[in-house]
């Protein structure tokens, strides 16, 4: 056996990580909260992109395939470690850089404070771009469940930016 | 007050704060190959990537090695195509199989040390079905895109996403991984050191078997840094399709290992090209606990 060795899909696989590696980068990392956790995330599911790679190009999008691994990976991250992370503040909001008050912390705060479902909903659904029924479609679940995520998200954000007195548009200008 | 267009945008500038970093490509196709050796000779689902990992390796991939007693080696220059066309014409038809796995580990792990499976599949719906006859209280199908899973009385219903049956297992056999020999056929061919043993039986019981081994390089802690793994397949001289794959992993704790283990799977196939009929469970449920655990954990 030669590591060297060559599989057939590893050109287009590779050309495929190359393109999406920044944009799906700063998606694991509104999911996560934590850069360096969501580059640990990504390779992981990278990993397990190349492992099914003629698989998802043949059936699918591997586009939607990665993003549905990371919403997916990050619960499961979250489950596997969250008994090491029992603490009064969310882990990571508690490693989370930046200064506190700053419009753009309040925002990653903002996000961090939602569970991870309604996160993966409002990332996937804010950042992506992605419609409802995409959203649905990508997380598995049910359209009717992405719109109460969706509206119980928005919710929750308006209340905690609108009482840090922060216009979530002066981050964004 | 959050306008939601607003928010769109702020989210991608909070997004975009983050400084690029190149890509590590090289460093994650290294992990992919290492994982994908392992997964395939440890994992033991992949009953007929088994046999293209057999098939690439006669038809000129693979290497060539030592015969047993009484073997013909089968040399690289010659490819075996009916070897090769048994793993292409097995996937391309329905069939059903029983697995058989029989596990004993040191220290041993909790559960029987034998279990056995039936099930069928039609990769033309597709359609198929997992069970264990011992338990019925589980069951998989899968019917189009979709998963059915049944724990107990309750059938809960998920997307096969993207139809690699990630959720369609039961223990540690994956319903759709035996019936898609092609795609691994690629991702095995560095695999295998393969010797034709000639036919044996008679008649429409004849078959053409094959023995294969290669070593798996494991760098996991607590694995062993390489692992044995050996096995037969036999292909119907008269169908020209898989009739039974044999699977064995043995390693005693040497090296890095911390355990021992002996794993033989043991694939039957038969009935090809006989009507599979899977039904919808009645009363399914999109299950409420959301994603399929896969791609994420699919492993």
């Amino acid at each position: 056996m030669t590591e060297a060795r060559t599989w057939a899909g590893d050109t287009g696989y590779a050309a495929f990580v190359d393109e999406v590696w920044a944009s799906h980068l700063r998606i694991a990392t509104l999911l996560c909260g934590d850069r360096h956790r969501a580059e640990e995330l990504l390779q992981d599911c990278l990993v397990k992109l190349y492992l099914r790679w003629r698989q998802v190009t043949a059936r699918g999008d591997p586009h939607a395939y990665l993003r549905r691994m990371l919403a997916n990976g990050n619960v499961s991250w979250w489950r596997r470690t969250r008994r090491e992370h029992l603490t009064a503040e969310s882990p990571e909001v508690a490693g989370s850089p930046g200064a506190a008050g700053e419009p753009h912390e309040e925002l990653r705060a903002a996000l961090l404070s939602l569970s991870r479902q309604q996160r993966a909903v409002v990332v996937l659904r804010h950042y992506a771009d992605l419609s409802e029924r995409q959203v649905a479609t990508e997380l598995g679940l049910a359209v009717g469940t992405v719109k109460a995520q969706h509206f119980r998200a928005m919710n929750k954000l308006r209340e905690l930016l609108k009482a840090s007195d922060r216009p979530v548009e002066r981050t964004s200008r | 007050m959050i306008d939601e267009e607003e928010f769109s945008m702020a989210l991608r500038t909070l997004a975009e704060r983050e400084p690029a970093t190149a890509a590590p490509t090289e460093r994650l196709l290294h992990r992919g190959r290492r994982t994908r050796r392992g997964r395939t000779a440890l994992l033991g689902t992949a009953a007929l990537g088994t046999v293209a990992a057999v098939a690439a390796a006669v038809a000129g991939f693979g290497g060539f090695g030592g015969a047993p007693p009484g073997g013909d080696q089968v040399p690289v220059a010659a490819p075996d195509i009916r070897l090769a066309a048994a793993a292409q014409a097995t996937a391309q038809t329905s069939f059903t199989f029983t697995v058989t796995t029989q596990t004993r580990t040191v220290p041993a792990l909790p559960g029987p040390e034998r279990r056995h499976y039936e099930g069928a599949y039609d990769p033309a719906v597709p359609a198929g079905y997992l069970r264990e006859p011992g338990d019925p209280r589980f069951e998989v199908r899968t019917v189009g895109d979709d998963c059915y899973r049944r724990k107990l009385t309750m059938w809960a219903k998920k997307p096969c996403y993207p139809m690699t049956g990630v959720y369609a297992y039961l223990g540690n056999v994956d319903l759709a991984s035996s019936a898609e020999p092609a795609q691994r056929l690629a991702e095995l061919a560095e695999l295998g050191t393969v010797t034709d043993l000639g036919v044996s039986g008679t008649g429409g019981a004849a078959v053409r078997r094959y023995a294969f081994e290669f070593t798996v390089e494991e760098e996991s802690g607590g694995m062993p840094d390489r692992i044995p793994v050996t096995g037969t397949v036999e292909v119907g001289v008269d169908s020209g399709k898989v009739a039974k794959v044999v699977h064995r992993v043995k390693y005693l704790r040497t090296g890095r290992s911390t355990f021992s283990l002996d794993s033989t799977v043991t694939w039957v196939y038969a009935d090809y090209g006989d009507p599979v009929r899977v039904e919808v469970p009645t009363g399914a449920v999109p299950d409420p606990t959301g994603p399929a655990p896969s791609p994420s954990t699919g492993g």
